[in-house]
Protein backbone atom coordinates (compact mmCIF):
# COMPACT_ATOMS: atom_id res chain seq x y z
CA UNK A 1 0.00 0.00 0.00
CA UNK A 2 2.79 2.38 0.94
CA UNK A 3 4.73 1.37 -2.15
CA UNK A 4 1.67 2.01 -4.29
CA UNK A 5 1.15 5.48 -2.87
CA UNK A 6 4.76 6.30 -3.48
CA UNK A 7 4.57 4.96 -7.03
CA UNK A 8 1.53 7.07 -7.82
CA UNK A 9 3.15 10.18 -6.35
CA UNK A 10 6.27 9.60 -8.43
CA UNK A 11 4.32 9.12 -11.64
CA UNK A 12 2.44 12.30 -10.87
CA UNK A 13 5.71 14.19 -10.42
CA UNK A 14 7.13 12.91 -13.68
CA UNK A 15 3.97 13.67 -15.66
CA UNK A 16 3.66 17.17 -14.26
CA UNK A 17 7.36 17.70 -14.88
CA UNK A 18 7.47 18.80 -11.26
CA UNK A 19 10.68 17.75 -9.64
CA UNK A 20 10.60 19.68 -6.44
CA UNK A 21 13.61 21.75 -7.46
CA UNK A 22 12.08 24.91 -6.01
CA UNK A 23 10.96 23.16 -2.89
CA UNK A 24 14.36 21.66 -2.21
CA UNK A 25 16.07 24.99 -2.76
CA UNK A 26 13.80 26.63 -0.19
CA UNK A 27 14.44 23.85 2.27
CA UNK A 28 18.19 24.14 1.85
CA UNK A 29 18.14 27.94 2.18
CA UNK A 30 16.10 27.84 5.35
CA UNK A 31 18.19 25.08 6.82
CA UNK A 32 21.46 26.87 6.18
CA UNK A 33 20.17 30.18 7.47
CA UNK A 34 18.93 28.62 10.71
CA UNK A 35 22.15 26.72 11.24
CA UNK A 36 24.21 29.82 10.49
CA UNK A 37 22.21 31.82 13.02
CA UNK A 38 22.75 29.13 15.60
CA UNK A 39 26.46 29.23 14.91
CA UNK A 40 26.48 33.02 15.21
CA UNK A 41 24.76 32.77 18.57
CA UNK A 42 27.48 30.34 19.58
CA UNK A 43 29.93 33.16 18.92
CA UNK A 44 31.35 32.37 15.50
CA UNK A 45 32.34 34.94 12.95
CA UNK A 46 29.73 35.25 10.15
CA UNK A 47 31.90 33.62 7.48
CA UNK A 48 32.91 30.78 9.71
CA UNK A 49 29.30 30.33 10.82
CA UNK A 50 28.15 29.96 7.23
CA UNK A 51 31.01 27.65 6.30
CA UNK A 52 30.34 25.36 9.23
CA UNK A 53 26.66 25.25 8.33
CA UNK A 54 27.54 24.18 4.78
CA UNK A 55 29.88 21.47 6.00
CA UNK A 56 27.31 20.10 8.37
CA UNK A 57 24.66 20.00 5.68
CA UNK A 58 26.86 17.84 3.48
CA UNK A 59 27.19 17.67 -0.28
CA UNK A 60 24.33 19.65 -1.78
CA UNK A 61 24.65 17.98 -5.18
CA UNK A 62 24.41 14.51 -3.65
CA UNK A 63 21.34 15.54 -1.70
CA UNK A 64 19.76 17.03 -4.80
CA UNK A 65 20.37 13.86 -6.75
CA UNK A 66 18.80 11.71 -4.10
CA UNK A 67 15.93 14.10 -3.72
CA UNK A 68 15.18 13.87 -7.41
CA UNK A 69 15.61 10.13 -7.38
CA UNK A 70 12.91 9.96 -4.69
CA UNK A 71 10.63 12.17 -6.71
CA UNK A 72 10.72 10.34 -10.02
CA UNK A 73 12.11 7.35 -11.85
CA UNK A 74 15.68 8.40 -12.55
CA UNK A 75 16.59 5.22 -14.38
CA UNK A 76 13.79 5.48 -16.89
CA UNK A 77 14.27 9.19 -17.36
CA UNK A 78 17.98 8.72 -17.90
CA UNK A 79 17.25 6.00 -20.40
CA UNK A 80 15.02 8.36 -22.35
CA UNK A 81 17.67 11.07 -22.21
CA UNK A 82 20.39 8.70 -23.33
CA UNK A 83 18.25 7.47 -26.20
CA UNK A 84 17.60 11.01 -27.34
CA UNK A 85 21.24 11.84 -27.11
CA UNK A 86 22.15 8.72 -29.06
CA UNK A 87 19.70 9.51 -31.84
CA UNK A 88 21.01 13.06 -32.10
CA UNK A 89 24.56 11.81 -32.43
CA UNK A 90 23.55 9.31 -35.11
CA UNK A 91 21.80 12.05 -37.02
CA UNK A 92 24.89 14.23 -36.78
CA UNK A 93 27.23 11.69 -38.36
CA UNK A 94 25.26 9.95 -41.10
CA UNK A 95 28.26 8.11 -42.51
CA UNK A 96 28.97 6.39 -39.24
CA UNK A 97 25.27 5.65 -38.88
CA UNK A 98 25.17 4.08 -42.31
CA UNK A 99 28.15 1.84 -41.56
CA UNK A 100 26.81 0.86 -38.16
CA UNK A 101 23.32 0.12 -39.43
CA UNK A 102 24.64 -1.87 -42.39
CA UNK A 103 26.94 -3.88 -40.14
CA UNK A 104 24.11 -4.64 -37.77
CA UNK A 105 21.74 -5.51 -40.60
CA UNK A 106 24.23 -7.88 -42.20
CA UNK A 107 25.05 -9.45 -38.87
CA UNK A 108 21.45 -9.99 -37.93
CA UNK A 109 20.60 -11.22 -41.42
CA UNK A 110 23.46 -13.73 -41.44
CA UNK A 111 22.51 -15.00 -38.01
CA UNK A 112 18.88 -15.39 -38.99
CA UNK A 113 19.84 -17.23 -42.17
CA UNK A 114 22.16 -19.60 -40.35
CA UNK A 115 19.59 -20.23 -37.69
CA UNK A 116 16.87 -21.05 -40.19
CA UNK A 117 19.24 -23.50 -41.84
CA UNK A 118 20.16 -25.16 -38.57
CA UNK A 119 16.54 -25.14 -37.49
CA UNK A 120 15.48 -26.84 -40.71
CA UNK A 121 18.28 -29.40 -40.75
CA UNK A 122 19.03 -30.17 -37.13
CA UNK A 123 16.40 -28.85 -34.76
CA UNK A 124 13.10 -29.31 -36.53
CA UNK A 125 11.88 -32.83 -36.95
CA UNK A 126 10.01 -33.97 -39.99
CA UNK A 127 6.30 -33.73 -39.29
CA UNK A 128 5.82 -37.46 -39.48
CA UNK A 129 5.29 -40.20 -36.94
CA UNK A 130 8.81 -41.63 -36.89
CA UNK A 131 11.34 -39.54 -38.81
CA UNK A 132 14.27 -41.72 -37.80
CA UNK A 133 12.83 -44.74 -39.56
CA UNK A 134 12.66 -43.05 -42.97
CA UNK A 135 15.17 -43.90 -45.63
CA UNK A 136 15.42 -42.41 -49.05
CA UNK A 137 16.49 -44.63 -51.93
CA UNK A 138 19.05 -43.17 -54.24
CA UNK A 139 22.49 -41.63 -54.25
CA UNK A 140 21.61 -38.20 -55.57
CA UNK A 141 18.94 -35.66 -54.88
CA UNK A 142 17.78 -34.38 -58.24
CA UNK A 143 14.78 -32.16 -58.01
CA UNK A 144 12.96 -32.97 -61.21
CA UNK A 145 12.95 -34.68 -64.51
CA UNK A 146 12.17 -31.72 -66.65
CA UNK A 147 15.34 -32.19 -68.68
CA UNK A 148 15.00 -35.86 -69.28
CA UNK A 149 16.26 -38.89 -67.50
CA UNK A 150 19.99 -39.70 -67.56
CA UNK A 151 21.27 -43.17 -67.25
CA UNK A 152 24.73 -42.32 -66.01
CA UNK A 153 24.92 -45.13 -63.51
CA UNK A 154 23.47 -43.11 -60.65
CA UNK A 155 20.15 -44.09 -59.28
CA UNK A 156 17.92 -41.47 -57.77
CA UNK A 157 14.84 -41.37 -59.92
CA UNK A 158 12.82 -44.41 -60.76
CA UNK A 159 10.16 -45.10 -63.30
CA UNK A 160 6.76 -46.15 -62.04
CA UNK A 161 7.50 -49.68 -63.23
CA UNK A 162 10.79 -49.86 -61.33
CA UNK A 163 9.08 -48.52 -58.26
CA UNK A 164 6.38 -51.17 -58.41
CA UNK A 165 9.01 -53.77 -59.06
CA UNK A 166 11.09 -52.68 -56.10
CA UNK A 167 8.07 -52.60 -53.89
CA UNK A 168 7.22 -56.15 -54.77
CA UNK A 169 10.75 -57.49 -54.41
CA UNK A 170 12.29 -55.65 -51.49
CA UNK A 171 10.50 -56.99 -48.42
CA UNK A 172 13.13 -55.45 -46.11
CA UNK A 173 11.15 -52.20 -46.10
CA UNK A 174 7.93 -52.06 -44.15
CA UNK A 175 6.60 -49.69 -46.79
CA UNK A 176 7.99 -48.31 -50.00
CA UNK A 177 6.21 -45.14 -50.98
CA UNK A 178 6.73 -42.97 -54.03
CA UNK A 179 6.06 -39.46 -55.06
CA UNK A 180 6.20 -37.66 -58.34
CA UNK A 181 9.61 -36.29 -59.22
CA UNK A 182 8.98 -32.58 -59.20
CA UNK A 183 5.58 -30.98 -59.31
CA UNK A 184 3.19 -31.18 -62.17
CA UNK A 185 2.13 -27.63 -62.93
CA UNK A 186 -1.38 -27.36 -61.54
CA UNK A 187 -2.31 -30.89 -62.54
CA UNK A 188 -5.81 -30.76 -61.12
CA UNK A 189 -8.58 -28.27 -61.65
CA UNK A 190 -11.56 -28.83 -59.40
CA UNK A 191 -14.71 -27.00 -58.52
CA UNK A 192 -16.84 -27.30 -55.45
CA UNK A 193 -20.13 -28.92 -56.20
CA UNK A 194 -23.30 -26.92 -55.56
CA UNK A 195 -21.51 -23.57 -55.46
CA UNK A 196 -21.07 -20.82 -57.97
CA UNK A 197 -17.33 -20.62 -57.53
CA UNK A 198 -15.27 -21.21 -60.63
CA UNK A 199 -12.94 -24.12 -61.02
CA UNK A 200 -9.62 -23.66 -59.34
CA UNK A 201 -6.44 -25.25 -60.53
CA UNK A 202 -3.94 -26.00 -57.82
CA UNK A 203 -0.41 -27.24 -57.49
CA UNK A 204 -0.24 -30.89 -56.73
CA UNK A 205 1.90 -33.93 -56.82
CA UNK A 206 1.07 -37.55 -57.50
CA UNK A 207 1.96 -39.96 -54.72
CA UNK A 208 1.57 -43.66 -54.20
CA UNK A 209 -1.41 -45.01 -52.27
CA UNK A 210 0.72 -45.97 -49.28
CA UNK A 211 2.44 -42.57 -49.13
CA UNK A 212 0.64 -41.14 -46.10
CA UNK A 213 0.56 -44.47 -44.33
CA UNK A 214 4.34 -44.68 -44.72
CA UNK A 215 4.66 -41.42 -42.83
CA UNK A 216 2.13 -42.53 -40.22
CA UNK A 217 -0.19 -39.61 -40.83
CA UNK A 218 -3.89 -39.27 -40.21
CA UNK A 219 -6.42 -36.82 -41.58
CA UNK A 220 -8.31 -34.57 -39.14
CA UNK A 221 -11.20 -34.62 -41.58
CA UNK A 222 -12.03 -37.20 -44.20
CA UNK A 223 -9.30 -39.70 -45.00
CA UNK A 224 -5.91 -39.81 -46.62
CA UNK A 225 -4.98 -41.90 -49.63
CA UNK A 226 -5.18 -45.68 -49.45
CA UNK A 227 -3.94 -48.52 -51.61
CA UNK A 228 -7.36 -48.79 -53.21
CA UNK A 229 -6.94 -45.26 -54.62
CA UNK A 230 -3.78 -46.40 -56.36
CA UNK A 231 -5.23 -48.92 -58.79
CA UNK A 232 -6.08 -48.59 -62.43
CA UNK A 233 -9.59 -47.27 -62.91
CA UNK A 234 -9.93 -45.79 -59.42
CA UNK A 235 -11.56 -42.37 -59.34
CA UNK A 236 -9.10 -39.50 -59.01
CA UNK A 237 -8.68 -38.53 -55.40
CA UNK A 238 -6.79 -35.66 -53.86
CA UNK A 239 -5.76 -34.51 -50.43
CA UNK A 240 -5.91 -30.87 -49.58
CA UNK A 241 -3.25 -29.20 -47.49
CA UNK A 242 -4.26 -28.20 -44.00
CA UNK A 243 -3.44 -24.58 -44.76
CA UNK A 244 -5.69 -24.44 -47.81
CA UNK A 245 -8.46 -26.04 -45.80
CA UNK A 246 -8.13 -23.53 -42.96
CA UNK A 247 -7.57 -20.37 -44.96
CA UNK A 248 -9.56 -20.93 -48.11
CA UNK A 249 -12.43 -22.98 -46.70
CA UNK A 250 -12.41 -21.80 -43.08
CA UNK A 251 -11.88 -25.33 -41.85
CA UNK A 252 -15.31 -26.36 -43.10
CA UNK A 253 -15.47 -30.15 -42.88
CA UNK A 254 -18.10 -30.35 -45.61
CA UNK A 255 -15.40 -29.78 -48.24
CA UNK A 256 -14.67 -33.49 -48.07
CA UNK A 257 -16.26 -35.15 -51.06
CA UNK A 258 -17.70 -31.93 -52.42
CA UNK A 259 -15.31 -31.37 -55.33
CA UNK A 260 -15.82 -32.27 -58.93
CA UNK A 261 -12.90 -32.62 -61.21
CA UNK A 262 -12.66 -30.61 -64.37
CA UNK A 263 -9.70 -32.27 -65.98
CA UNK A 264 -6.68 -34.20 -65.07
CA UNK A 265 -3.57 -35.45 -66.64
CA UNK A 266 -3.15 -39.07 -67.31
CA UNK A 267 -1.31 -40.74 -64.53
CA UNK A 268 1.08 -42.77 -66.67
CA UNK A 269 3.35 -39.96 -67.66
CA UNK A 270 4.60 -39.31 -64.15
CA UNK A 271 7.87 -40.53 -62.82
CA UNK A 272 8.28 -41.65 -59.30
CA UNK A 273 11.16 -41.02 -57.12
CA UNK A 274 11.06 -43.74 -54.55
CA UNK A 275 11.55 -42.84 -50.95
CA UNK A 276 12.27 -39.19 -51.56
CA UNK A 277 11.06 -37.20 -48.65
CA UNK A 278 9.32 -33.92 -49.16
CA UNK A 279 10.12 -31.29 -46.62
CA UNK A 280 6.79 -29.65 -46.29
CA UNK A 281 4.66 -29.34 -43.24
CA UNK A 282 1.58 -28.86 -45.36
CA UNK A 283 1.19 -32.60 -45.39
CA UNK A 284 1.15 -32.80 -41.67
CA UNK A 285 -2.55 -32.31 -41.36
CA UNK A 286 -4.01 -32.98 -44.73
CA UNK A 287 -7.69 -32.51 -44.47
CA UNK A 288 -9.12 -35.28 -46.42
CA UNK A 289 -9.79 -36.89 -49.67
CA UNK A 290 -11.73 -35.15 -52.36
CA UNK A 291 -13.16 -37.73 -54.71
CA UNK A 292 -13.98 -36.59 -58.22
CA UNK A 293 -17.39 -37.40 -59.62
CA UNK B 1 34.28 7.58 20.30
CA UNK B 2 33.83 6.83 16.66
CA UNK B 3 30.77 8.31 15.06
CA UNK B 4 28.40 6.00 13.32
CA UNK B 5 26.76 6.56 9.97
CA UNK B 6 23.01 6.44 9.98
CA UNK B 7 21.23 4.04 7.72
CA UNK B 8 18.46 5.54 5.68
CA UNK B 9 15.76 3.29 7.12
CA UNK B 10 16.85 4.17 10.64
CA UNK B 11 16.76 7.84 9.79
CA UNK B 12 13.15 7.53 8.62
CA UNK B 13 12.20 5.93 11.92
CA UNK B 14 13.95 8.69 13.86
CA UNK B 15 12.10 11.31 11.85
CA UNK B 16 8.74 9.72 12.61
CA UNK B 17 9.53 9.44 16.30
CA UNK B 18 10.71 13.04 16.47
CA UNK B 19 7.49 14.28 14.87
CA UNK B 20 5.43 12.16 17.24
CA UNK B 21 7.14 13.56 20.30
CA UNK B 22 7.52 17.18 19.28
CA UNK B 23 4.65 17.74 16.88
CA UNK B 24 5.04 19.63 13.59
CA UNK B 25 8.61 20.67 12.83
CA UNK B 26 10.58 21.97 9.89
CA UNK B 27 13.47 20.00 8.45
CA UNK B 28 16.10 21.88 10.38
CA UNK B 29 14.26 21.30 13.65
CA UNK B 30 14.12 17.58 12.96
CA UNK B 31 17.82 17.48 12.15
CA UNK B 32 18.68 19.36 15.34
CA UNK B 33 16.53 17.12 17.46
CA UNK B 34 18.04 13.94 16.08
CA UNK B 35 21.48 15.34 16.74
CA UNK B 36 20.62 16.30 20.31
CA UNK B 37 18.99 13.03 21.26
CA UNK B 38 21.74 10.91 19.87
CA UNK B 39 24.19 12.97 21.90
CA UNK B 40 26.30 13.72 18.85
CA UNK B 41 27.01 10.04 18.52
CA UNK B 42 25.37 9.94 15.13
CA UNK B 43 26.82 12.00 12.37
CA UNK B 44 24.06 12.87 9.98
CA UNK B 45 24.90 14.70 6.83
CA UNK B 46 21.94 16.89 7.54
CA UNK B 47 21.06 17.23 3.88
CA UNK B 48 20.28 13.52 3.61
CA UNK B 49 17.24 14.22 5.74
CA UNK B 50 15.35 15.91 2.92
CA UNK B 51 15.15 12.98 0.49
CA UNK B 52 13.91 10.91 3.42
CA UNK B 53 11.26 13.49 4.22
CA UNK B 54 10.10 13.58 0.60
CA UNK B 55 9.87 9.83 0.57
CA UNK B 56 7.89 9.69 3.79
CA UNK B 57 5.53 12.30 2.42
CA UNK B 58 5.01 10.36 -0.79
CA UNK B 59 4.30 7.26 1.25
CA UNK B 60 1.74 9.21 3.22
CA UNK B 61 3.51 8.84 6.58
CA UNK B 62 4.00 12.58 6.96
CA UNK B 63 2.28 15.64 5.52
CA UNK B 64 3.69 19.12 5.08
CA UNK B 65 2.35 22.68 5.15
CA UNK B 66 3.85 26.08 4.88
CA UNK B 67 4.42 27.94 8.12
CA UNK B 68 6.75 30.51 9.58
CA UNK B 69 10.03 29.63 11.18
CA UNK B 70 11.43 31.13 14.38
CA UNK B 71 13.52 33.55 12.31
CA UNK B 72 10.39 34.67 10.48
CA UNK B 73 11.02 32.91 7.24
CA UNK B 74 8.70 30.79 5.18
CA UNK B 75 9.29 27.20 6.21
CA UNK B 76 7.80 23.83 5.40
CA UNK B 77 6.50 22.13 8.53
CA UNK B 78 6.16 18.36 8.62
CA UNK B 79 3.68 16.53 10.78
CA UNK B 80 2.94 12.90 11.43
CA UNK B 81 -0.19 11.51 9.73
CA UNK B 82 -2.35 8.78 11.22
CA UNK B 83 -0.78 6.36 8.81
CA UNK B 84 2.66 7.52 9.86
CA UNK B 85 1.73 6.86 13.48
CA UNK B 86 0.78 3.28 12.61
CA UNK B 87 3.99 2.86 10.70
CA UNK B 88 5.98 4.21 13.63
CA UNK B 89 4.31 1.82 16.02
CA UNK B 90 4.97 -1.18 13.82
CA UNK B 91 8.57 -0.26 13.14
CA UNK B 92 9.24 0.52 16.79
CA UNK B 93 8.09 -2.96 17.75
CA UNK B 94 10.31 -4.44 15.06
CA UNK B 95 13.28 -2.51 16.34
CA UNK B 96 12.71 -3.44 19.95
CA UNK B 97 12.45 -7.08 19.04
CA UNK B 98 15.58 -6.94 16.92
CA UNK B 99 17.60 -5.14 19.54
CA UNK B 100 16.44 -7.51 22.28
CA UNK B 101 17.47 -10.48 20.25
CA UNK B 102 20.80 -8.93 19.37
CA UNK B 103 21.44 -7.95 22.99
CA UNK B 104 20.69 -11.44 24.23
CA UNK B 105 22.82 -12.89 21.51
CA UNK B 106 25.80 -10.66 22.10
CA UNK B 107 25.65 -11.02 25.88
CA UNK B 108 25.46 -14.79 25.73
CA UNK B 109 28.32 -16.57 27.47
CA UNK B 110 29.44 -20.15 27.14
CA UNK B 111 27.65 -21.11 30.39
CA UNK B 112 24.30 -19.73 29.41
CA UNK B 113 24.20 -21.59 26.12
Amino acid sequence: MRGLKRFVARIGNVLRGKRGEQRLREEIELHLSLETEANLRAGMMPEEAHRRAMVKFGGIEAVRERYHAEGGFPMIEELVQDTRHGLRMLWKSPRFTLVAVTTLALGIGANAAIFSLINAIILKKLPVADPAALIRLGDKNPCCVGLGFDSDGDYALFSTDSYQNLRKNVPEFAELAAMQAGFGYRPVAARREGTQESARSVMGEFVSGNYFRTFGLNAPVGRLLMDSDDVAGAPLTAVMSYEAWKTRYNGDSSVVGSFVQNQHEARDDCWHCAGRVLWRSAFKHSTGVLPAD
Amino acid sequence: MKRTDVQQGTLALMVLKTLQVLGPLHGYGIARRIEQISGDLLSVNQGTLYPVLLRLEQEGAVASDWGTSENNRKARFYRLTREGAHQLQAETQDWELTSQIMARFLNATAESL
